[in-house]
Formats: structure tokens, sequence, C-alpha cells
């Protein structure tokens, strides 16, 4: 399962893996800004935004190759749109429109790569996002594993059974069978689930001991990502 | 369609980004009266929109499709819990899949956990208990589909990403398909559903209205064409900014320091567009809270 | 002699779609005791055991100690009764197993510290200490198994209810679990299949069948009576 390497990643020890998620969320979204509002004329130079995630990248001792590469997924999305827009007239823009998407996804895939997830949700929820909606990012990432992977059983064993030598108007139905039937399960499981929290003294709130506190490493890591972002951004304008 | 980032241009991603946190807030507060402390029923099936997706749906000529699930799970869960758990699976596709910007989250989560999971419930809402029901459902998953992709495909545009003719002709085209496919998806699934445990469909109280049923979808189609249309040739929409003086306001209200510079060095032309992106945001503004009224309008029951 | 741990008197419960699961279950458990669960796939064990933290609300007389089994008081039930589910996977719903192990010690009101240090105790015991930061969906069945045993060993409950615990664990794991069960001085209750388990922890049996108790002896009455061996 793809998530499961970034959340192997995500539980490291590193420097950067120990600051709090507000601050790696705030230079986050500072960063996508700058990235973000980067003038035209910066041209193939906005890459050099590069270097912020890519040291972070080193710093937390992550896999280089493997970070880079799940990062390019988002090409498969930006590549065909960039080639309309040259086809369009605007090679300038096309390449401008690649690697602002690219540094901008590499920046998040490192936020996320380290920061586990529950602590990400935690710093959503102190920033203020519905604890309904936190709740359910906690249990949607709990569960996707578990049900990724009773639908590859499910598949599996639909083709084991013959599932290709169906005829195509029947295959419509019969995946839709198996949608169903998963459909079904996750509905039982989300029940047990729900009971199962509720014998263990669930009462519509995670709760965690070791809260991470603000340490003043986290705003040295603020203070300097705001500066380097910022000096980057003007040298570029 | 995830937009990722980079593609939004700063006035149209803030935008939305300030449009869709209260409407989220909105939601939230209604999935928490109606759905309360059923956070793990919403957060596995977040995760089973998930694992459905990785079942595919041959369509025929070696391809496949997969299910969306917007409209599936408003039919099922109900529309404010449905709006849940499509805006969890996007923040998660955005921050761990890279599937869809951080940035623009909120133009993605307004195209496709708000505006489409609405558009994919309100034909199911008026028509199921009628004979159109099974239409309904099919609608459903065809509007949650076609508005979000076209509301994605104008806040590009408004963004300055210029659609040739066949550029706009080909992904109109595709997006049709997409909805389509999405429409049949939700449908057999949907009947499945239904057929192995009829509790798990949820089927609005009362008697829908079937004439207001059949003008909330053609409002809802109607704003998805003319904003694809719009896209297309901005020119109308601009005339419509310039009129109603949106474009001047929006000038004074993003004049920030930062966003300065791109304005000047980009022009008159992009401001224009940006003015145009913004009366669009207007017009969705609108829609979403109307339909958030007529949606949240207590039910006889 | 004090007072029981387990009052069950007539205790029956329909699953909404119109399953009988369980038809009038007469038993008592005492305190210090430990009983094994017995019977055939489908005789309402698990249904049982889940009733004793509240799961299901059945009909019929059920106290757990001293405490009746009503929505009203499911909190107070909740405090002195541990439920190991059959499924782990249902049980363990936190990001890591050691935030999911302190998260009954903090339900219960503890402070951090103190929940902290329980919650490494009970791993220490069930062997998981060097897992603590791993995720519970990283873990393989047998390891969630412990984990989920931990989670409830560090709430130290009056009564701890186990439902096929030794489903998933390898032979050194089910010997470790016996011997760690046999040490806790807790009323026990333990729904299994395996015998060598049952006659290694538990003094006394009680057979399911039909959602009743049909046979409540010795373990080794049990076995001979419904041929309940391989
Ligand atoms: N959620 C449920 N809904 C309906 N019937 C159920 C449910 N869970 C269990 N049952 C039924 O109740 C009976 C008792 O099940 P259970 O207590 O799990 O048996 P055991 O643990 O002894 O194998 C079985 O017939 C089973 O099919
Ligand atoms: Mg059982």
């Amino acid at each position: 399962m793809q998530y499961a390497v970034v959340d192997e990643w995500s539980r490291g020890g590193s420097w950067l893996h120990r600051r709090d998620a507000r601050a790696k969320l705030g230079v986050l979204v500072l960063f996508l800004l700058a990235v973000s509002v980067s003038p035209a004329q910066a041209g193939w130079r906005v890459g050099a935004f590069g270097v912020f995630p890519l040291t972070a990248l080193l710093a937390a001792r992550l896999p280089v190759a493997g970070v880079l590469w799940r990062a390019a997924a988002i090409l498969a999305f930006t590549v065909p749109f960039a080639v309309g827009v040259w086809i369009a007239g605007e090679p300038d823009r096309a390449l401008l429109l690649l690697l602002k998407s690219y540094v901008s996804a590499l920046a998040c895939l490192v936020t996320v790569g380290v920061t586990p997830w529950t602590r990400l949700v935690q710093a959503f929820r102190k920033l203020g996002m519905p604890p309904i909606l936190t709740q359910v990012m906690e249990l949607l990432y709990r569960y996707l594993f578990l049900l990724a992977g009773q639908a590859a059983g499910a598949r599996t064993a639909a083709l084991c059974r013959g599932f290709a030598g169906v005829p195509r108007f029947q295959q419509f139905r019969v995946a839709a069978g198996v949608v169903a039937v998963l459909f079904g399960r996750s509905l039982e499981r989300a029940g047990r689930v729900e009971r199962g929290m509720a014998a263990r003294g669930f009462r519509g709130e995670f709760l965690y001991a070791g809260a991470v506190l603000w340490v003043w490493q986290d705003t040295v890591l603020v203070c300097f990502s705001m500066t380097g972002v910022i000096a980057a951004w003007w040298v570029l304008r | 369609m995830h937009i990722p980032d980079g593609f939004l241009s700063p006035p149209v991603w803030a935008a939305l980004d300030v449009v869709s946190v209260p409407a989220v807030g909105f939601m939230a507060r209604r999935a928490q009266r109606t759905a309360a402390d059923r956070a793990p029923l919403l957060g596995v099936m977040g995760a089973f929109v998930f694992a459905a997706q990785m079942i595919n749906f041959p369509v025929g000529l070696g391809t496949s499709g997969h299910l969306v699930g917007g409209a599936l799970l408003a039919c099922t869960l109900g529309p404010a819990a449905a709006s849940m758990v499509m805006t969890a699976i996007l923040v998660v596709q955005a921050l761990v899949f890279q599937d869809g910007g951080v940035l623009a989250l909120g133009a993605n989560v307004l195209n496709m956990a708000l505006i489409g999971v609405m558009a994919g419930y309100l034909p199911y809402r008026y028509w199921a208990n009628t004979p159109l029901r099974r239409a309904g459902v099919f609608l459903g998953g065809f509007l949650s589909v076609l508005v979000g992709a076209s509301l994605a495909m104008a806040q590009l545009a408004a963004s300055g990403v210029s659609f040739t003719g066949p550029v706009l002709a080909v992904s109109a085209g595709l997006f049709v398909v997409t909805a389509v496919l999405e429409g049949l998806i939700t449908l057999a699934v949907f009947e499945a559903v239904e057929r192995l445990n009829p509790g798990w469909v949820n089927t609005p109280a009362g008697a829908g209205s079937r004439a207001t049923g059949l003008l909330a979808a053609a409002a809802v189609l109607l704003a998805a064409v003319g904003v694809l249309v719009a896209s297309g040739s901005p020119d109308g929409l601009e005339n419509l900014a310039e009129q109603s003086g949106i474009a001047s306001r929006a000038v004074t209200l993003f004049t920030t320091p930062l966003t300065d510079y791109e304005w000047k060095a980009a022009g008159g032309e992009w401001l224009s567009k940006a003015g145009a992106g913004l009366a669009g945001l207007a017009v969705i503004y609108v829609l979403c809270s109307m339909m958030g009224r007529l949606i949240g309008r207590p039910r006889n029951s | 002699m004090a007072e029981p741990i387990i009052v069950a008197r007539g205790v029956r419960f329909t699953y909404p779609d119109g399953t009988g699961a369980l038809t009038g279950v007469d038993f008592t458990l005492h305190a210090g005791e430990a009983v094994a669960v017995i019977g055939g796939n489908g005789s309402g064990k698990t249904t049982f055991v889940e009733t004793l933290v509240g799961i299901h609300i059945p009909e019929g007389e059920l106290m757990v100690a001293g405490i009746p089994v009503r929505p009203e008081r499911l909190a107070e039930v909740r405090r002195r009764a541990g439920l190991v589910m059959q499924d782990a996977d249902s049980q363990l719903f936190m990001g890591t197993v050691l935030d999911d192990v302190t998260f009954g010690p903090l339900a219960a009101g503890l402070s951090e510290k103190e929940a902290l240090a329980r919650a490494r105790h009970a791993l220490e015991q069930v062997g998981m200490a060097a897992a603590e930061a791993k995720a519970p969906f990283h873990l393989s069945a047998g390891e969630k198994r412990r984990v989920a045993i931990a989670g409830v060993l560090a709430t130290e409950p009056d009564l701890l209810v186990l439902d096929e615990p030794t489903t998933y664990l390898d032979p050194p794991g089910q010997r470790e679990l016996a011997a760690l069960l046999t040490a806790l001085p807790q009323a026990k209750l333990i729904v299994t299949h395996d015998m060598r388990f049952a006659r290694a922890v538990c003094t006394r049996g009680v057979f399911f069948s039909g959602g009743r108790i049909v046979g409540d002896t010795t373990i080794e009455e049990i076995v001979r009576r419904f041929g309940w061996e391989m």
C-alpha cells in the first residue's frame, strides 16, 4: 500500500521529526505561498525553491530518491496539462506550472514524511479544525490500510473465480457487487469499531499522553525557514 | 479532478480557501448534529471510499473507471456526513498522496466535497420517493463529477490557464464521459447495496416535490454548463464583473504587498481574469449558501 | 463470601435482524475465579461476553461488579470490566501502539504520567515494549492481539474478559499468556477453543449451546461430556 511507506518515514527520530507539527505546517504553508506568488518572470528559476524541501529531506535522513520519485506522482496530472498549455502557445507558463506543482508537492510530501499523522491531526485540532473532521481524518487513516487490504482481497478472489471470463457488461455488475459487499463490510466494521471504542471508554475525544509542547527549537525552525523562504522569494522576484 | 498547487493564481485559491473554511465549518456543525458521536462511522466509510477506488469497472477499449464516491455517500449517509467524509478524504489525498494541492484545498473541497456532494444529493433528495428514484441516483453521480470538474476548469481559467477551443472541447468531452461513468457506477453500487440491506440507504423523509427537484437539478446543471461555457469565453464573465464592480473592489481587496508584484507584472489582462474568477466565485458562493439553506431546511418529520 | 463479579439470570439478547443470540443465560463468577467459556461457532459466546461491557444491552438480570448493565451505568461498568475483543482491529483505534494502550487509563481519568507508566508496564507484560512507536496496522495478527491485551491490562479492571485470546498467537506466546493470566489476581472469563490453554488457566468451564449455558463444571468434564477435543 502506497501510504504505508510514507507512514514509515514519518516515524523516524530526526530533529525535524521531533518538531511541533504546527511549526512544520506553518512553514509548509509559508513555503507554498512563496512559490505560489513568485512571478512568472522567475521562469525555471522557481525550481530553486526546491532547495528547501531537499535540505529538509537530507536533514531528516529520508530516502532521497524515494521521496523525489513519489513526489513525481503529481506529474501524471500536471504533464498533460502543461502540454496543453504549451500547445496553446505558452511554453514558459507550461514549465512554470510543472516546476511550481512539483516543488509544492515535494514540500508537502517531506512535511508529511517527517510528521506522524496523529501529530498532524492533533495540530489541525489545535489550529481550530472542527473536532468531527479531525476525528474522521484520524480514523480514516487508521482503517485505510485494513479496508484497502480487504478490497485487494476481494479483487483477487473475483479474479480467481473467473472474473475475466465474465462478459463485459456483466463485469460491471460484478464489480458493483464487490463494492457493495465492501460497503456492507465497512459499515459492519464501523459498527464494531464504534462499539469497541465505546467499551474502552471513548467519549468523543481522542486522548493522548505526552502531547508535544512548543519548545524553542520550534521557534528556531519557524524563524530560520521564514527568513530563508522570504529571502529566496525576494531574490527570484 | 484534483487541482494541484501551482495551477491556481493567488487571488483565486485564497478566495476559495476563504469561502470553503466557513462552509466546511457549517457542514461540520450539521454533521455533528445529525451524526453526533458517529466519527467512527464516518472515518471507516472514508477508508471505504479509498478502498472502493481500487475496484476497477471495465468500460471497454481496455480502459476502466472507478467510483469517486461523493454521490454514493450522500445517498447512503446523508449530505452533511458525506461532505465531512469527502473533505477528510481530500485532506488525506492532498497531504499523503500528493493528489491535489494544499493551498488548492479550498478549491478542491468546494468543488468536490461541498458543491459536488450537494449536486450529487439533490436529485436523490427530491426523487427518492418517486418513480424517478433510479434516475435520481444516476443523475446525482453524474452531476457530482460534472459540477466538480466544471468548477475546477472555471477556476483554472480564472487563474489565467488558457484553454484553446480543441483543448476545452476534449476536456469537456472527457468530463461528460467520466460523469456518465460515475452515474452508472453510483447507480450500480447503490442498487447492490440496497439489495444487500435496504436499511443501509438513507431515504429522505417526506415526498420531495418533483417540480422543485427538477428545478434544483436544472439550476445545478445550468450552473455547471454555464461555468464551463463562461470559462471558454471569459469576456462574458469579465463584462459581468466590470458591470457589477466586483473587479475594482477585488483589486483593493487583494493589493497586499506580497501579491502586488504579480499584479503589476502580469498587467491588466491578468487582473480582469482574476476579476472574472471572483465574479464566478460570488456566483458559486451564493449558489452554495442557497443550497445549504435548501438542504438545511427542517424536514417535515 | 464476597459479592460475585458477574451475576447473570435469564439473560437474553436478540440482534436487530432478529437473530436470538442469547436465549437465557444463567451464570455466576466469583472474585479471583478463572472460567473458560466453551461452545460451538455461533453459540453466543462472543455476544455474551460483549454484553458484560455493555456493547449490547441484554434483557434479564445482568450485574457486573454489583453494577447493573444498563445504559445509564455503562461508564461505571466499563471501568470495572475490560474486554479483549475477538477482532483486535476493531479494538485498536489509535495511531500508535503506545497511544492506544495509554488511551484506556487516560479515559479512566488517570494523569498522563500514571497512564504512561501503566501502558509501558502492560506492553512489557505482553512482550511488545519494543513496538510502542509502531502503527497498529503494521503489526502481525498475533502482535495486534498482544497489544489489545495490553490495552485492557493497563486499565487494571476487576474483571478481565478475553474472547479467543490465543488465536494468532505462536506457541510460546500462548504459553506466556497462560503464565501471565495465571499470575494476575483478577477474575477472568476466557472464551477459547483451546482446551490445553483452558486447562492451564481455568478451573471451571461453561458450555454454550443455542445461546444458553448447558454445562457448568470442570474443564475435564466438559471435554468428556461434549466430546470437545480433536
Ligand atoms: N451483528 C450481528 N447481527 C446479527 N446476528 C449476529 C451478529 N453477530 C452475531 N450474530 C449471530 O448471533 C449468533 C451468536 O454469535 P456469536 O456470539 O458471535 O457466536 P460465537 O462467538 O459463539 O461464535 C450467531 O448465530 C451469529 O450469526
Ligand atoms: Mg466468537
